[in-house]
């Protein structure tokens, strides 16, 4: 199944942040071994050359270590993982904001609605759990 | 090592009113997935049958690898047309074993996997099979070649999305960092994101040569949709 | 490479020229057959008492078909050659073929060398059918008591005069005979294959232009040789040496004709050609 992509930005940033994404998200653990350039590609049906484009973005990040004999891996630095996971997160959720400030709500408002919300899709389906726990500094924003 | 392709002042004139190709200085590296993207009409076969061999320029020269076009470039070009060359009363193997003789970077092997891949058995006959499944077979010919060069001619032309997608996926699979694949269309949405680079061809001009992600993040908008506004009428 | 050429040409004109070598043996057998009515045999006595059935009427027409026949045959198999050649060369086959990592000379001469045999091959069968068939004819008329060698004994003098008669020293009759039905098929495919080619010069109609190509080749072939048949004619007034002089110089001037097309084909290969 080829991935989908936006047309209007560089395929080669896209392709990184999806592979960001399965990183923080540990499908991807960390240590664990990175399909090839080849096989990416063909998964995602995009040019090699874009992929390899895309992994060199995220060595220059640090989350991706090429070794000489034994390919591509995810970096056994946790914090790192961690710390990109945060940043991701906190871009979703100013977003968020934002987008529900234009509909007029307050921070309070916001919230609580969330807590609301929240109460009723635990009751309706278990949450899963999140394979990194979320250390309690981080917890609720800081 | 110089680039794989270079063009210079090509030009092929039909008649004094019907110019092609004009005047166009490209030169393409190596290990790149090249669009060649234009309107109907804009060149862009006039250009891919003389990088074949099969149209005498007009004007200026190509060179291939180094050397111009002949015995030696043909050796090193794996080349799918616009049409079917299969005819007759052939077998498929037949046609397997002629590509063995002639082409020494052929691997039957690999042909054969592919063709066994699409279910399409290498004892039919060339006759019994559709125009789809023909164009198939050609695509295989070309792709199970070990070349420097693979120039595909509208490959994605008329058929259809499943068709399309093993197109893509098996020009992606056979990618090979030493090689350029050249690749004519003008349905630029179902191929640009395997593309690194694409040339737009008008009224037989070169109109541009850029990569992808160029246009994306000069212009924040697809090929697809650049192309459009290159060429609105 | 040429090898290979040779070997898979071959293999494509194989089905159309094995089917045109068994049409000639079926003809033949046709032949054989309309010499063996009894009319033929009654032949052989006494000529009054021939008597003509419908069965003999219908023995005249197959041989009359059988003629015409082998005529159709030797004609079918140069426009076969052709189209092949036109349909691997100049249309969307072509594609394969010029893109093929070979040279112009060895993909012109292969073709012309596989056509050139096929067509020899069908002169041979049509040559030994026409053999054939007059032997058949010789033993249907040729009253049972003579033998072959008195027969060839009585023909050879009568041979002898014809030859003398027209001019001909016979062994160089022969060596020329020979030399033309072992050439000629090459040269016939050579010119032929030349005018296809030279059609592709043009931008429309290139079959039709082929087809005037060959026409006004063939036409312009036979215009010099009666030229210089006349010419001859003037100085010499010997009537054999006349239609000898005829005959030779069609073959040199087709020749010549042959070696002229094939360069001016590998010209239009190698610097002109236009696939459409």
């Amino acid at each position: 199944m080829a991935w989908n992509l936006d047309s209007d930005r560089p395929i080669f940033a896209q392709l990184a942040e999806r592979i960001q994404i399965q990183i923080v998200s540990g499908d991807y653990p960390p240590g664990g071994k990175l399909p090839s350039v080849r096989e990416l590609a063909a998964v995602a049906a995009v040019n090699p050359n874009t992929m390899q484009k895309a992994f060199a973005e995220l060595e220059r990040s640090g989350l991706i270590i090429t070794q000489r004999t034994n390919g591509r891996q995810v970096t056994e630095d946790e914090e790192l993982i961690r710390s990109v996971r945060t940043l991701l997160a906190r871009g979703h959720v100013e977003a968020f904001f934002s987008r529900m400030q234009e509909l007029g709500y307050t921070g309070e408002e916001v919230i609580a609605l969330c807590g609301k919300i929240l109460e009723a899709r635990t009751a309706a389906v278990p949450e899963k759990s999140a394979v990194y726990p979320v250390p309690e500094g981080d917890k609720g924003g800081d | 090592m110089s680039e794989l392709i270079e063009m210079r002042g090509l030009t092929k004139a039909y008649d004094a009113n019907h110019i092609a190709v004009n005047n166009v200085t490209l030169s393409l590296p190596r290990g790149r997935i090249i669009g060649l993207l234009g309107p109907n009409g804009s060149g862009k076969t006039t250009l891919i049958k003389m990088l074949n061999g099969l149209l005498a320029p007009t004007q200026g020269s190509i060179r291939i690898g180094g050397c111009p076009v002949g015995v030696e470039t043909k050796a090193h070009v794996a080349y799918l047309p616009d049409r079917t060359y299969l005819a007759g009363g052939e077998k498929i193997s037949e046609i397997l074993d002629f590509f063995c003789d002639f082409y020494a970077d052929f691997s039957r092997e690999k042909a054969v996997d592919m063709l066994l891949r699409l279910n399409i058995e290498p004892d039919t006959k060339l006759k019994a099979l559709s125009k789809g499944t023909k164009e198939k077979v050609q695509l295989i010919l070309v792709m199970s070649r070990n070349a420097d060069l693979y120039i595909l001619d509208e490959p994605i032309a008329g058929v259809d999305p499943a068709a399309r997608d093993y197109i893509l996926k098996t020009i992606i699979n056979n990618y090979n960092p030493n090689a350029t694949v050249l690749i004519s269309t003008h349905l630029i949405t179902d191929i640009e994101q395997v593309l690194d680079e694409v040339i737009f061809m008008r009224y037989g001009h070169l109109v541009l040569y850029t990569s992808v992600d160029n246009i994306r993040a000069q212009h924040g908008k697809s090929v697809d949709a650049y192309f459009r506004e290159v060429f609105a009428c | 490479m040429l090898g290979k050429l040779i070997k898979h040409e071959w293999k494509s004109t194989y089905r159309m020229g094995c089917l045109l070598l068994f049409i000639t043996l079926i003809v033949t057998f046709l032949g054989w057959l309309s010499f063996q009515s009894p009319m033929w045999r009654q032949m052989s006595g006494d000529y009054y008492r021939v008597s003509f059935s419908p069965l003999d009427f219908l023995s005249i027409v197959v041989l009359i078909m059988y003629f015409f026949m082998l005529v159709g045959i030797t004609y079918a198999t140069q426009i076969y050659m052709g189209v092949h050649f036109y349909r691997t060369m100049y249309t969307d086959q072509g594609y394969l073929a010029h893109t093929l990592p070979v040279g112009k000379h060895q993909l012109l001469g292969s073709k012309i060398l596989v056509g050139g045999l096929w067509v020899l091959f069908v002169n041979a069968a049509v040559i030994l059918s026409g053999m054939a068939v007059m032997g058949s004819m010789l033993g249907a008329v040729i009253p049972e008591e003579y033998a072959w060698s008195e027969i060839w004994r009585e023909l050879s003098p009568v041979l002898g005069d014809f030859f003398s008669i027209f001019g001909l020293d016979s062994g160089l009759y022969f060596t020329f005979m020979i030399l033309s039905a072992v050439l000629g098929p090459f040269v016939s495919v050579a010119i032929l294959f030349g005018a296809v080619t030279l059609g592709q010069l043009f931008n429309k109609a290139r079959v039709l232009m082929a087809i005037l190509c060959y026409v006004g080749v063939c036409m312009l072939n036979s215009l010099i040789a009666s030229a210089v048949q006349s010419m001859v004619a003037f100085s010499a007034w010997e009537y054999g040496t006349v239609v000898n002089a005829g005959m030779y110089c069609s073959l040199i001037v087709q020749a010549l004709a042959a070696v002229l097309l094939y360069f001016a084909s590998y010209q239009i290969l190698t610097k002109r050609l236009n696939m459409e």
